[in-house]
């Protein structure tokens, strides 16, 4: 036994059994244990939302999922890299909470392969990259057992952070058989085209209403009404009528519309009238102002452009939204325009209604009459930017019972001559609606810019406008799963300062170019206007040439400023970029030399002591 | 127990410390680090405020420093004879193994200390997120601490040091290949269910959690059997030796 124990045999099978148990071990414990993680980054970016439990959890028929990433793209660029493995964790936790329904591959299409061809067949968009004249690939192909698709055709790095939502939202669509149906029914043309209407047509089943329509179908889950105060009686009608069966509106007012100062807004005092049954105090010739929020501007004064802030323009930031409402409290800003406020009616202010501001201004903010800003100029900009002490609500979210309709006479149709009677003299459920007082919200520069990233054309935001709208809608319908989805916070952490640096910069340049150039400009008059002088044939005097060529000098010395201007603008941040590189990587090392100088001294000293 | 190992501890980073290899060993590490970070892994060109570009190439610069540390741990001591008097001295095998072990870690943890000011930069440049460095600091710990235990390992099997740091530089290699989106995504496309085997033994795999924030209970307990199994091995390697 004793020389069985110390036998070689008997180590060599103790070392076998030990690999064995290890093996066996390892894979049992990644199995056991895959659920479990513990979150370390500060958007909790592993962490699969309760929303996306929601989706996953609800999806009852198969859905495929094939991605497409081609390795010479993750070679070539650590930025998609990082995309495709962040995205692969993802998906690798969603097929895990799918119940099996989620069925995900992946691919690497390699060029001219057949995957390849069934990429390109199915609508993913390659990449070239140029320096190899080599496609690359990096798309979403999603299909379900009815062979409905859904397609992401190439992965634009600047929408990583509403990776969660994009995700769940194909999930969500292919797993669902019928979208909300949202009715628009908007005052102005301007609004069709926007890309507010471009995203919602994405999620929901968009309706154009005719504007002349008396009544609103029952189909219409949600009434999205855009500058009611445009609109023709009829379709006021039309919407109080659906507010007091109850349905959920979207309601967009505006003191003044910025995209369209001209507007007419014959209704305005009728719109007024309608949010005043609702519970609603609106007044249609005041806006806001607001220096803690004012966005900066351009503005022509007689000494050039200048930037100036404009009190009226805002960009409201989380703080003052809702913080315990689930359409307000993951936004971090949302930008609008010489909007308007609201308050709840004193006849409203009781137990039974509810007025649940959604985004306020600061308390510093201010009232003023619209006619002020409607023809902007410098002086008004700076006589209107100064502290007020108010704190008014932009957006608030109502419900009101007891609402009467205020065409309790019924409505005279003008055209036909006839006079409509009211279905609904009074409310038969809660009114309950969500009124924003402003309408330039909605419009494209506000919010978002559209990127054409590979032929697709991609949404980029800028402000949370877009995600309040729809968060909006969603909460209306009780659909709040996909509230909490949206843009899961900030993913890109840039270099701030060299980002500061370059914006300080950047000024500095603009200004000292436009300094230059008017120099240059005035300079340039300058010996034109010595050459008018001049007249065919006279020879030039010494003091004129004298002039032209100190005019001439002086405009070299202009133009030679304006190029070291532009050369010195990358100079620093060049060598603030080599300071943290060298300093990381030979001062450490000589810190380490320094300790080592020091480690060394103190045991010398510690034997001399010892010695002594 | 914990006082002998603290003692074969102590005398193991004394006798790191003791010649300036340390020293070299630690400049050369944090200058290699800090340099591919910068230039390879092109940390400014990111644009992107993490240590990203640092950790990515942790697992290679340990495949040969880790190798350089512990090929001398055991080879050396058996090539001069200490080892017989190591092994007479009044400690059980597992707790000189262990005391070597945690020498040659706590090292190792000094030298990644010694990349701190990396992680002070890039919050002066940017607003990283810090808890994912933390992690990734864990990770890289624990990556650094299962390595020691294969080269401690491999390093007790040969009198020759340069056996030694061959035989472990490959074993990290294979670790760490095995891990890589091009090993896995072959596997995972012909024979999916090794692939799932190759992952769950794969270092690279379990590190990249670490590095992305996501600190995995599977790979805390794949780095905890991994140090259990080499430690073993080190540990009945010893016990044969004696025998």
């Amino acid at each position: 036994m004793k020389t069985f124990i110390y036998s070689r045999k008997s180590w060599t099978l103790l070392i076998v059994a030990l690999v064995l148990i290890y093996f066996s071990a390892s894979i049992i414990n990644t199995q056991l244990f895959k659920r479990f993680r513990l979150d370390f980054t500060q958007e909790s970016l592993h962490t699969i939302s309760d929303g996306t439990k929601t989706v996953l959890s609800a999806i009852d028929e198969p859905i495929a999922i094939k991605i497409y990433f081609s390795q010479r793209l993750g070679q070539i660029s650590p930025q998609y890299k990082d995309f495709y493995d962040r995205l692969k964790t993802f998906l690798q936790n969603y097929k895990r909470l799918s119940n099996g329904n989620l069925d995900i591959t992946f691919f690497t299409p390699e060029p001219y392969s057949e995957l390849e061809d069934e990429a390109l067949l199915a609508g993913l968009k390659s990449a070239t990259i140029s320096s190899l004249s080599e496609q690359v690939y990096f798309g979403l192909i999603a299909t379900n057992s009815i062979n409905k698709k859904e397609i992401i055709p190439f992965f634009d790095l600047q929408r990583q952070q509403f990776l969660e939502y994009d995700l769940s939202l194909i999930v969500h669509k292919l797993s669902q058989s019928k979208a909300l149906r949202v009715g628009v029914l908007s005052g102005l043309d301007s609004f069709s085209d926007t890309l507010m209407m471009k995203q919602l047509g994405s999620l929901f089943d968009i309706d154009t209403l005719d504007r002349e329509m008396k009544e609103i179908s029952e189909d219409i889950q949600t009434l999205l009404v855009i500058a009611p105060e445009e609109l023709s009686k009829k379709s006021i009608f039309a919407i109080d009528q659906y507010a007091l069966r109850g349905g959920n509106i979207l309601l967009f007012t505006d003191p003044l519309i910025e995209g369209d100062k001209q507007l007419k807004q014959e209704n305005k005092y009728l719109v007024k009238e309608l949010l005043k049954a609702w519970g609603v105090e609106y007044d249609v010739s005041t806006i806001s102002i607001d220096a803690q929020y004012a966005v900066s501007v351009n503005s022509n004064t007689p000494s050039g452009a200048k930037s100036f802030k404009h009190p009226a323009w805002l960009e409201i930031t989380n703080q003052s939204f809702a913080q315990d409402n689930i359409i307000t409290s993951n936004l971090e800003k949302i930008t609008v325009a010489s909007s308007g406020f609201l308050t709840q009616s004193k006849e409203a202010n009781n137990s039974d209604n509810k007025f649940i501001p959604l985004v306020q201004t600061s308390p510093i903010a201010m009232q003023r009459p619209s006619e002020m800003f409607r023809n902007l100029n410098a002086k008004v900009l700076v006589d209107s930017y100064k502290k007020g002490d108010k704190t008014l609500t932009i957006s608030a979210h109502i419900s009101t019972k007891d609402v009467a309709s205020i065409f309790e006479q019924g409505f005279v149709d003008e055209e036909n001559n006839t006079t409509i009677k009211a279905k609904l003299v009074k409310s038969i459920e809660n009114v309950n609606a969500i009124i924003i007082a402003d309408t330039d919200i909605l419009r494209n520069n506000m919010w978002a810019r559209a990127n054409n990233f590979l032929g697709q054309s991609m949404i980029i935001p800028i402000a949370d406008n877009g995600r309040f709208i729809t968060n909006a809608i969603e909460n209306l319908n009780g659909n709040d799963a996909f509230i909490s989805l949206r843009g899961r916070g900030k993913v890109t952490r840039p270099f701030t300062l060299l980002a500061d640096m370059q914006r300080e910069a950047e000024q500095k340049f603009l200004q000292t170019e436009s300094n230059l150039r008017q120099k240059l400009s005035q300079l340039q008059a300058k010996i034109h206007q010595q050459r008018q002088n001049i007249k065919d044939s006279t020879l030039l005097t010494k003091e004129q040439q004298k002039l032209i060529d100190q005019a001439q000098n002086e405009m070299v010395n202009v133009r030679k400023e304006l190029r070291s201007v532009q050369h010195n603008l990358r100079k620093d941040i060049e060598s603030v970029k080599n300071i943290f590189k060298w300093s990381n990587i030979l001062g450490v090392p000589i810190l380490i030399i320094l300790f080592g100088l020091f480690l060394n001294r103190y045991r010398n000293n510690k034997r001399k002591k010892y010695f002594l | 127990m914990i006082n002998n190992i603290k003692i074969i501890a102590t005398k193991e980073l004394m006798s790191f410390f003791s010649t300036p290899i340390a020293y070299i060993f630690l400049i050369a590490y944090v200058t290699l680090s800090n340099a591919f970070a910068f230039y390879i892994g092109n940390f400014f060109e990111r644009g992107t405020a993490s240590l990203q570009a640092f950790f990515n190439f942790q697992p290679w610069i340990f495949l040969l420093f880790i190798s350089a540390i512990t090929m001398k741990m055991w080879s050396e001591e058996k090539k001069s004879g200490t080892v017989e008097l190591l092994l007479t001295m009044p400690f059980h095998d597992i707790e000189i193994v262990l005391g070597k072990f945690f020498g040659a870690l706590i090292f190792v943890t000094i030298g990644i200390i010694f990349t701190f000011p990396m992680w002070i930069s890039v919050n002066i440049l940017g607003e990283p997120d810090n808890m994912v460095i933390i992690s990734s600091y864990i990770g890289s710990i624990l990556l650094a601490s299962v390595f020691i235990a294969i080269g401690l390992c491999v390093s007790s099997l040969s009198k020759n040091q340069i056996v030694s740091f061959i035989l472990s530089m490959m074993i990290f290699f294979v670790y760490l290949l095995s891990g890589t989106n091009v090993v896995l995504d072959f596997f995972y496309q012909s024979l999916p269910i090794l692939a799932e085997f190759i992952s769950a033994m794969s270092i690279s795999y379990h590190f990249n959690f670490f590095t992305q924030g996501s600190i995995e209970i599977k790979s805390i307990g794949f780095f905890i059997l991994s140090l259990a199994f080499w430690i073993s091995i080190n540990f009945f390697i010893i016990k044969y030796k004696r025998a």
